[in-house]
């Protein structure tokens, strides 16, 4: 059996590791594959993006903040489902809809979150995340 | 002499009447709006979809809603609960409100998750409506297993009061409370969920002796929910529908409303069902004790949905019959599949939830996502059925070191004397490190005896697959049906592996 690729596979996947490791925001503990796409958001406070929507809407942006769940926030209705939940930060907070794999639930009110995605308008112009990607951060209790 | 006899005839009619349950009213059509959370201005809207019908002789639409501050300010932005018969037209006012719950005074606060407030709404409904049939639907959020406190019980839940600390009716509230105001009215005929994600086996197994037929959705619902406008009018079209036809009707219309692009979910079940389709998930559970990656194949092809700890039942079933070779476990997962579908009786779904087939079952595809408190202490299903075994099973499996697959000779049947053809054996170290073992090959003969060879010892690179070309060169002569196997075992005779294959020596042939 020709073991070399898979020793080149493990070679590649050891240094993507350690620059994860050592190259990420030290405060992530990345619990999911990286997708290279996600990579590549910029963050922004949601101020930032509910300033100026028109510039961010269908681009991929990542958010740095607080996992709300359904209350605080002091925003209006979820814009998408019913299911829609709340991402503060010191700017501002903004509903997140979509499949995410972070098991968030309100156990884990208050953690610290990173979210990835698109910022689009629902159909009554209110801004919010489609999540692409959700991650609890280290520093999350 | 004519009219006393005409009296008589309409008291005892009107006796008869009441005996026998039959009221003015085909229908009284109750909805628990909890909107005291973020969801308020969605509440006010579908007050406004109902009213759009309102009541009539036939039926009655009944509903307890419960606002909050902040959020909408609409109707006068009043905070508390208040009860409506709601009538066309009419728009969610404390004026238009119910004065009197029948204590002396009308709208006050309350906390919707209590489940002695739904008692009491549902009661009061029976009481003040009577009908032939009741619909009790439960408007508000819906999760997972999930709870507001560390120190609670985690449990599935519907209707976040916010202004009651966030509380939440869990689903075994739930089923006490259907149990209660069946024993002290009457059963409730169809209950709903206008909420995300409880069109789930666990939810329906709760309320099954509890209601004739559930609507829910396997997957989130949008703000605007169902489209009371639309199946209101359809219900007031033809009042006398039984309560399967108005779920088709709440599936329907909810299909429509959203359409086929979405990623909606609706589904009625019949609850009568529920036993069945439990039977058969216990014995599909029981059966997967073996095939353990194909499983686990199976299940992240599943349909999942924004919890994506919940799957579609039926697409599991489905992947698992076709990707595991196993009879027993593919025949468990047909049953499971018809089971499914003699119970989900209406059912949508939009393209993004394609393989959605009504009931959702909680399965996470790692024991880190799996909540310690899905067991039978908390809810019914994981009671009285082997389905939280089996995911104890499914988390807690350990592939073996070395791992063995035999496939058996192209001919099987011989004649006696015949030599039996060449199978092949093909040995996996699932390691990354070189590992010895024992191979033992045995004969079970057709009157039950085991013979069997000295163990040999062998060895295997690591993570190398080897597949060997095996031969007997001996003659099988007594008719009947043999097991020819192999055992593997580690250097303290712990069992590896063991696959056999069957094969048949006929008689009156011989070389």
């Amino acid at each position: 059996m020709n073991t070399a690729p898979k020793f080149i596979s493990f070679t590649l996947l050891s240094c993507a590791g350690f620059f994860l490791f050592f190259l990420s925001p030290p405060a992530i503990s990345v619990t999911q594959a990286e997708d290279e796409k996600l990579n590549t958001a910029e963050y922004h406070s949601i101020a930032e993006l509910i300033k100026d929507v028109q510039q961010f809407k269908e681009k991929l942006i990542a958010i740095r903040g607080q996992y709300l769940g359904w209350r605080g926030g002091d925003i209006p209705h979820p814009g998408i489902t019913r299911s829609d939940w709340i991402i503060k930060d010191k700017t501002g907070a903004i509903y997140v809809t979509g499949k995410t794999s972070a098991g968030l639930s309100e156990k884990d009110i208050g953690v610290e979150i990173i979210v990835k995605g698109k910022l689009l308008l629902s159909k009554d112009l209110i801004p919010y995340i489609q999540a692409l990607e959700v991650i609890k951060t280290a520093t999350s209790k | 002499m004519k009219s006393s006899v005409f009296v008589l005839f309409f008291v005892l009619a009107f006796s008869l009447c009441l005996a026998q349950g039959v009221y003015a009213a085909e229908w009284t059509f109750m909805v628990y709006l909890d909107a005291d959370n973020d969801l308020e201005s969605y509440g006010v809207d579908d007050f406004l979809e109902m009213a759009s019908v309102g009541s009539d002789a036939n039926v009655n639409i009944v509903v307890q809603f419960d606002r909050i501050p902040g959020y909408s300010t609409a109707y006068g932005d009043w905070k508390n609960a208040q009860r409506f018969l709601v009538a066309k037209s009419m728009t969610p006012t404390v004026a238009n409100a119910i004065s009197d719950w029948g204590d002396g005074s009308g709208g006050r606060e309350v906390n919707m998750a209590d489940p002695q407030t739904l008692i009491d709404f549902v009661k009061w409904g029976m009481d003040n409506y009577p009908a032939n049939n009741y619909a009790v639907i439960l408007w508000n959020h819906g999760g997972g297993w999930r709870s507001p406190e560390l120190t609670e019980k985690i449990n599935k839940a519907i209707c976040w009061d916010d202004t009651s600390g966030g509380d939440s009716l869990y689903t075994n509230e739930l089923q006490s409370a259907l149990q209660t105001i069946e024993t002290d009215r009457v059963q409730v005929t169809l209950l709903g969920f206008d909420a995300c994600l409880m069109g789930m086996v666990e939810v329906a197994y709760e309320v099954k002796d509890l209601a004739t037929v559930m609507v829910g959705s396997e997957e989130t619902e949008p703000g605007d929910g169902w489209p009371y406008n639309t199946l209101l009018a359809d219900l007031a079209a033809a009042p006398a529908m039984t309560a399967n036809d108005l779920a088709v009707v709440i599936v329907n219309r909810y299909g429509q409303s959203y359409g086929p692009n979405s990623d909606t979910t609706q589904s009625a079940i019949d609850l009568s069902m529920m036993n069945t389709l439990s039977y058969a998930i216990n014995n599909f559970a029981v059966a997967m004790d073996s095939n353990r990656s194909e499983i686990a194949a199976a299940r992240a092809a599943s349909q999942e949905y924004t919890y994506p700890q919940h799957i579609d039942l039926y697409h599991f079933a489905g992947l698992v019959s076709t990707g595991v070779s196993d009879p027993d476990i593919q025949n468990a997962a047909l049953n499971v599949m018809t089971a499914v579908d003699s119970t989900v009786f209406a059912e949508f779904h939009g393209t993004p939830s394609a393989n959605s087939h009504g009931l959702a079952i909680y399965f996470p595809e790692t024991e880190i996502s799996f909540d310690p408190d899905y067991n039978g202490t908390v809810i019914d299903f994981p009671a009285y059925t082997q389905w939280d075994e089996f995911l104890n099973w499914f988390y807690n499996f350990t592939e073996p070191v070395v791992t063995q697959t035999i496939t058996p000779p192209s001919v099987t049947t011989i004649p006696s004397g015949g030599l039996l053809g060449a199978f092949t054996v093909t040995l996996t170290n699932n390691t990354g490190s070189t590992y010895s073992f024992y191979s033992r090959d045995y004969t079970i003969m057709p009157d039950g005896t085991t013979t069997s060879r000295r163990p040999a010892l062998m060895r295997l690179r690591g993570n190398e697959t080897k597949t060997i070309t095996r031969q007997i060169n001996r003659p099988w002569v007594n008719p009947g049906t043999y097991t020819y196997g192999i055992q593997l075992t580690n250097a303290q005779g712990g069992v590896l592996d063991d696959d056999s294959f069957n094969f048949t020596v006929t008689s009156g042939l011989s070389r």
